[in-house]
């Protein structure tokens, strides 16, 4: 039904098979690109084939909806980040264990013989010291 | 580039008298594409004489500009050579150099923006000879009336050159190049019904700037 409607328009358009580059276009054409593949192959080194590479791969993202998900990810990836800073953020002495310093640790099991068999260089909190 | 698989009743190419029959060109292609990819560079130059022209139809009916056309084509099978070794016949090589020369001709067209400049190439004699030219030319009384070939040239790139992008791709796929609608939707990556769509409100678009000859 479509088509029908708009028969005399898709007409007016096939028209434009009519406009044409000329005779002799397509062997010009193909000479131009041995001449251009031999300068490239003259001029690449393997790092450019490389990186022609790597921007044929990435030329996807191009694409609208690659790129909002590319953009998507990094909002997601930085959210994280700055999660993790937060995390990483001083908490208040009252609510935290505080770590011993192994001498401090040594020199309390010293003197309440708690440590005596613990191997060294065991740094324990403070509030984990056992009652064993 | 991913790669789409064909149904034997998408694989239907637009058939002339000077095209071959659809089993034997898809035949060709795989031949001309495994010499290919083991380095005989000849079966390449043939892939390129045989896809040249539709290629550049689509391209130039996308730009309406020829020296862009045959530069963002030299992109295209230079793009197309250096990713053969990648291309595994998931799709027929047809629809993955249209895909191809789709994706890097929208590209191009979104860098230029609105400095897109218009540069026509010639329209072929033939033209006089085509049912759809006497078409335009006869009014429905049957009385001809004179047509300059170049202004409706000139009116028809116009026209298209005020669709949008997607528009623009749909009616030269569909309507300029004569490829199914199956077709369309496997080089654009879109469902047939948003081929269709855009292709009524394209057609619509197009009658509007064109009332005058659809008359």
């Amino acid at each position: 039904m479509q088509d029908d409607e708009f028969e005399a328009i898709r007409k007016l358009m096939r028209l434009k098979r009519h406009e044409t580059p000329g005779e002799g276009f397509t062997e010009d054409f193909l000479r131009e690109f041995h001449r251009r593949q031999r300068e490239a192959g003259q001029r690449q080194t393997g790092l450019d084939r490389f990186l022609q590479i790597l921007g044929d791969k990435f030329e996807a993202f191009l694409n609208p909806k690659w790129g909002f998900a590319a953009a998507a990810a990094v909002i997601a990836l930085v959210a994280v980040f700055l999660n993790g800073f937060d995390s990483a953020a001083p908490i208040p002495p009252q609510a935290a264990p505080s770590v011993v310093k192994i001498e401090d640790a040594k020199k309390k099991a010293d003197s309440k013989n708690e440590l005596k068999n613990k191997p060294s260089g065991v740094a324990i909190p403070v509030n984990q010291e056992t009652n064993r | 580039m991913e790669e789409t698989t064909l149904s034997a009743s998408d694989a239907a190419l637009p058939v002339t008298p000077s095209e071959p029959a659809p089993g034997s060109s898809a035949a060709e292609d795989r031949d001309l594409v495994a010499r290919a990819q083991n380095g005989d560079t000849r079966a390449f130059d043939d892939l390129v004489r045989k896809y040249t022209p539709k290629l550049y139809g689509m391209v130039y009916n996308m730009t309406s500009n020829r020296e862009d056309t045959a530069d963002l084509l030299q992109e295209v099978f230079a793009k197309a050579y250096r990713s053969l070794s990648r291309f595994l016949g998931k799709s027929s090589f047809y629809t993955w150099i249209y895909s191809i020369a789709v994706n890097m001709t929208l590209n191009h067209i979104k860098k230029r923006g609105r400095h897109m400049k218009v540069s026509l190439d010639d329209v072929d004699t033939g033209i006089e000879n085509d049912p759809d030219f006497i078409a335009v030319t006869t009014a429905k009384t049957g009385v001809g009336r004179e047509v300059n070939i170049h202004e409706l040239q000139k009116r028809l790139n116009e026209a298209m050159m005020k669709l949008s992008e997607d528009h623009r791709t749909v009616v030269t796929l569909y309507d300029i190049q004569g490829l199914q609608h199956a077709e369309i939707s496997k080089i654009l990556g879109v469902s047939e019904g948003t081929v269709r769509s855009r292709l009524f409100y394209a057609h619509r678009q197009l009658q509007s700037y064109l009332d005058d000859f659809v008359k």
